[in-house]
């Protein structure tokens, strides 16, 4: 059975077809449009890694990330970040909080495949190595 | 509408959207409040325990400050900064029972702040009693801390200042409770401020003293060509006297900068750094580090670096000077000036730190250096994050761009190493080849060529 990888985006289509590219590639997939939402289908169930866009209304991805990385149920949680920006200072910022990984947009299928891949194979590899 | 149905209804049934918006702003509220690094709350989540605890009893507080914590995580990094607070918490837990009695309560003075606060109920009733007992606690909490700094596991960095003051709440109830524990809390800091200002005037005496018979010694740690396996060049690394408070160059320099000594202090490294490399190999480059300010300063030769160079049969194309991305540079174009005018002279320049300051990776290309050091921070455990390896590789890409050479600071691991050759990192520094020493230390064995 695949792993679970939950996307949160503002964007319908990017939600859409993150769950197209990451289901042909054997992941199960949970969407959420906003933070709170995401933050709310936590009680339900915790995916394997998260891909948490920047720029949502109402509550932005570093928002959330804080949430998540605050409440020891979902600390543990790998999160990626789903941005259009690049910047150092971006990424940077997001390791500070405690992000795993940076996912700029806009990317391929392929791209985004390889690097979902890349995140579970590093997490496996720190597991393995304690 | 909203009016209209509330009037009607009295009371509604909340929405799923109400149950939503209460839920985000509950989280806000939490996070806004709670550090996740240490685990503590900012102490205004306290007040309502902390007014009940004291319920005429009295109540003292004792403000646990590290004020060279900051210029220290400039240096060594956040994750540094991280994990020195996160340990000062646990000990801080672990000491409850011991030295501190079982009902204290610890917050800290502000979310992600360095200003630990212990709260201790039930102090003696008489003012006097109570501020002894306060007294003894603060100064045998000093005493253990002082120790732990010195031999945590958590290994805190060299040089970092623990102050300690205490207060007495006033039992005054005509004042609100809230404003007597913020004056309390304003008393306790300004007894660390004044602490922390006796520990700087001792330390610039010694500063004055160091420059004035110039008590420097000179440390060199080996730049590593991992692809030739040859050694390329050393970086200059000052010590202070050993033993001394200022013996890390970290606490030299944030000395310095207090008393406004720091081109002095920075070109008295540049000089013994020269001096002590005499029969310095002319194939290899000596990395020496400079302040930006100090380039800026009229005549940087005239700080007597052409003239020890000369003393040790050395040139300007043997040094690399290393300037610092993480202070601010004020006026980029006299930066920019300056440097092409030592570059004429013969001198190579690095961008040290690359990954931690103030510039984008685009100013870095604005000024054209001969190398990239990248930051340690950037490099501790960059096997095991890919947003590291991914910075990495952008810094790559832009020193290829401009022809620039890239090193990578602080390999500790096998790992590092490793994943930093799978990323393409040429040039490389740090414990896992040697650590710096006096002479000119070589590589330790079997080191190189393995990956």
């Amino acid at each position: 059975m695949g792993q679970t990888v939950m996307v949160v985006d503002d964007d319908a289509d990017i939600v859409d077809m993150t769950r197209l590219v990451l289901e042909g590639g054997g992941y199960r997939v949970m969407a959420a449009r906003s933070g709170p939402e995401a933050l709310r289908s936590m009680d339900a169930g915790h995916p394997d890694l998260i891909i948490l866009d920047i720029n949502m209304p109402e509550m932005d991805g570093w928002q959330v990330l804080r949430m998540l990385k605050i409440d020891e149920r979902t600390r543990a949680i790998p999160v990626a970040m789903f941005s259009i920006k690049a910047e150092v200072r971006d990424k940077l910022h997001g390791l500070q909080e405690g992000a795993f990984d940076y996912i700029v947009k806009p990317f391929s299928c392929d791209e985004l495949l390889l690097r979902v891949r890349r995140i579970f194979e590093t997490l496996e590899e720190r597991q393995a190595s304690g | 509408m909203k009016v209209d149905r509330e009037a009607a209804g009295g009371i509604r049934e909340a929405s799923a959207e109400d149950v939503r918006r209460l839920r985000s702003g509950y989280l806000r509220f939490k996070s806004a409040l709670h550090d996740r690094i240490t685990g503590l709350y900012s102490y205004q989540v306290h007040v309502d325990t902390l007014q009940m605890a004291c319920d005429g009893r009295r109540l003292g507080v004792v403000v646990l400050d590290f004020p060279s914590l900051a210029p220290l995580e400039a240096t060594y990094g956040w994750e540094m900064g991280d994990r020195f607070l996160s340990g000062t918490g646990s000990l801080l837990a672990a000491l409850r029972g011991r030295i501190l009695p079982e009902d204290c309560l610890l917050a800290l003075d502000g979310v992600g702040g360095n200003c630990f606060l212990i709260f201790l109920p039930g102090l003696a009733e008489g003012v006097e009693q109570a501020a002894t007992a306060l007294g003894a606690i603060a100064t045998d909490l000093g005493v253990r801390f002082r120790r732990r700094l010195e031999t945590a596991e958590w290994a805190p960095p060299p040089g970092v200042d623990l102050a300690i003051g205490h207060a007495l709440v006033s039992g005054n109830a005509a004042a609100r409770f809230e404003r007597r524990l913020q004056q309390a809390i304003r008393e306790a800091r300004s007894m660390t401020a004044d602490e922390h200002g006796r520990m700087q005037d001792a330390r610039a005496t010694e500063l004055r003293g160091i420059l004035d018979g110039a008590r420097l010694t000179t440390f060199y740690q080996p730049i590593v060509d991992m692809e030739q396996g040859v050694i390329m060049g050393y970086e200059a690394l000052t010590r202070g006297p050993a033993n001394s408070l200022l013996e890390v160059p970290e606490a030299l320099f944030s000395c310095s900068d207090a008393i406004r000594l720091s081109p002095e202090l920075d070109a008295l490294c540049r000089q013994q750094a020269v001096l002590n490399a005499r029969g310095f190999d002319p194939s290899k480059k000596l990395f020496l580090n400079a302040l930006p300010e100090t380039l800026q300063a009229p005549g940087f030769k005239g700080d007597g670096l052409g003239r020890v160079l000369e003393e040790v049969a050395l040139r300007p194309q043997n040094l690399v000077l290393e300037i610092t991305e993480r202070c601010a540079i004020l006026d980029f174009e006299v930066f920019c000036r300056e440097l092409t005018a030592l570059r004429r002279e013969g001198f190579l320049v690095a961008i040290d730190d690359v990954g931690t300051g103030y510039s984008s990776l685009q100013s870095i290309t604005e000024v054209q250096p001969d190398f990239l050091k990248i930051d340690i921070s950037l490099i501790k455990n960059v096997h095991q994050s890919l947003i590291k390896q991914e910075l990495v590789h952008s810094m790559l890409q832009v020193a290829s761009r401009i022809g620039a050479r890239v090193i990578a600071e602080g390999i500790e691991s096998e790992e590092e190493y490793r994943t930093l050759r799978i990323c393409g990192v040429r040039y490389g520094q740090g414990f896992y080849f040697a650590r710096p020493a006096p002479a000119f230390p070589t590589i330790i064995r079997g080191r190189l060529g393995s990956a």
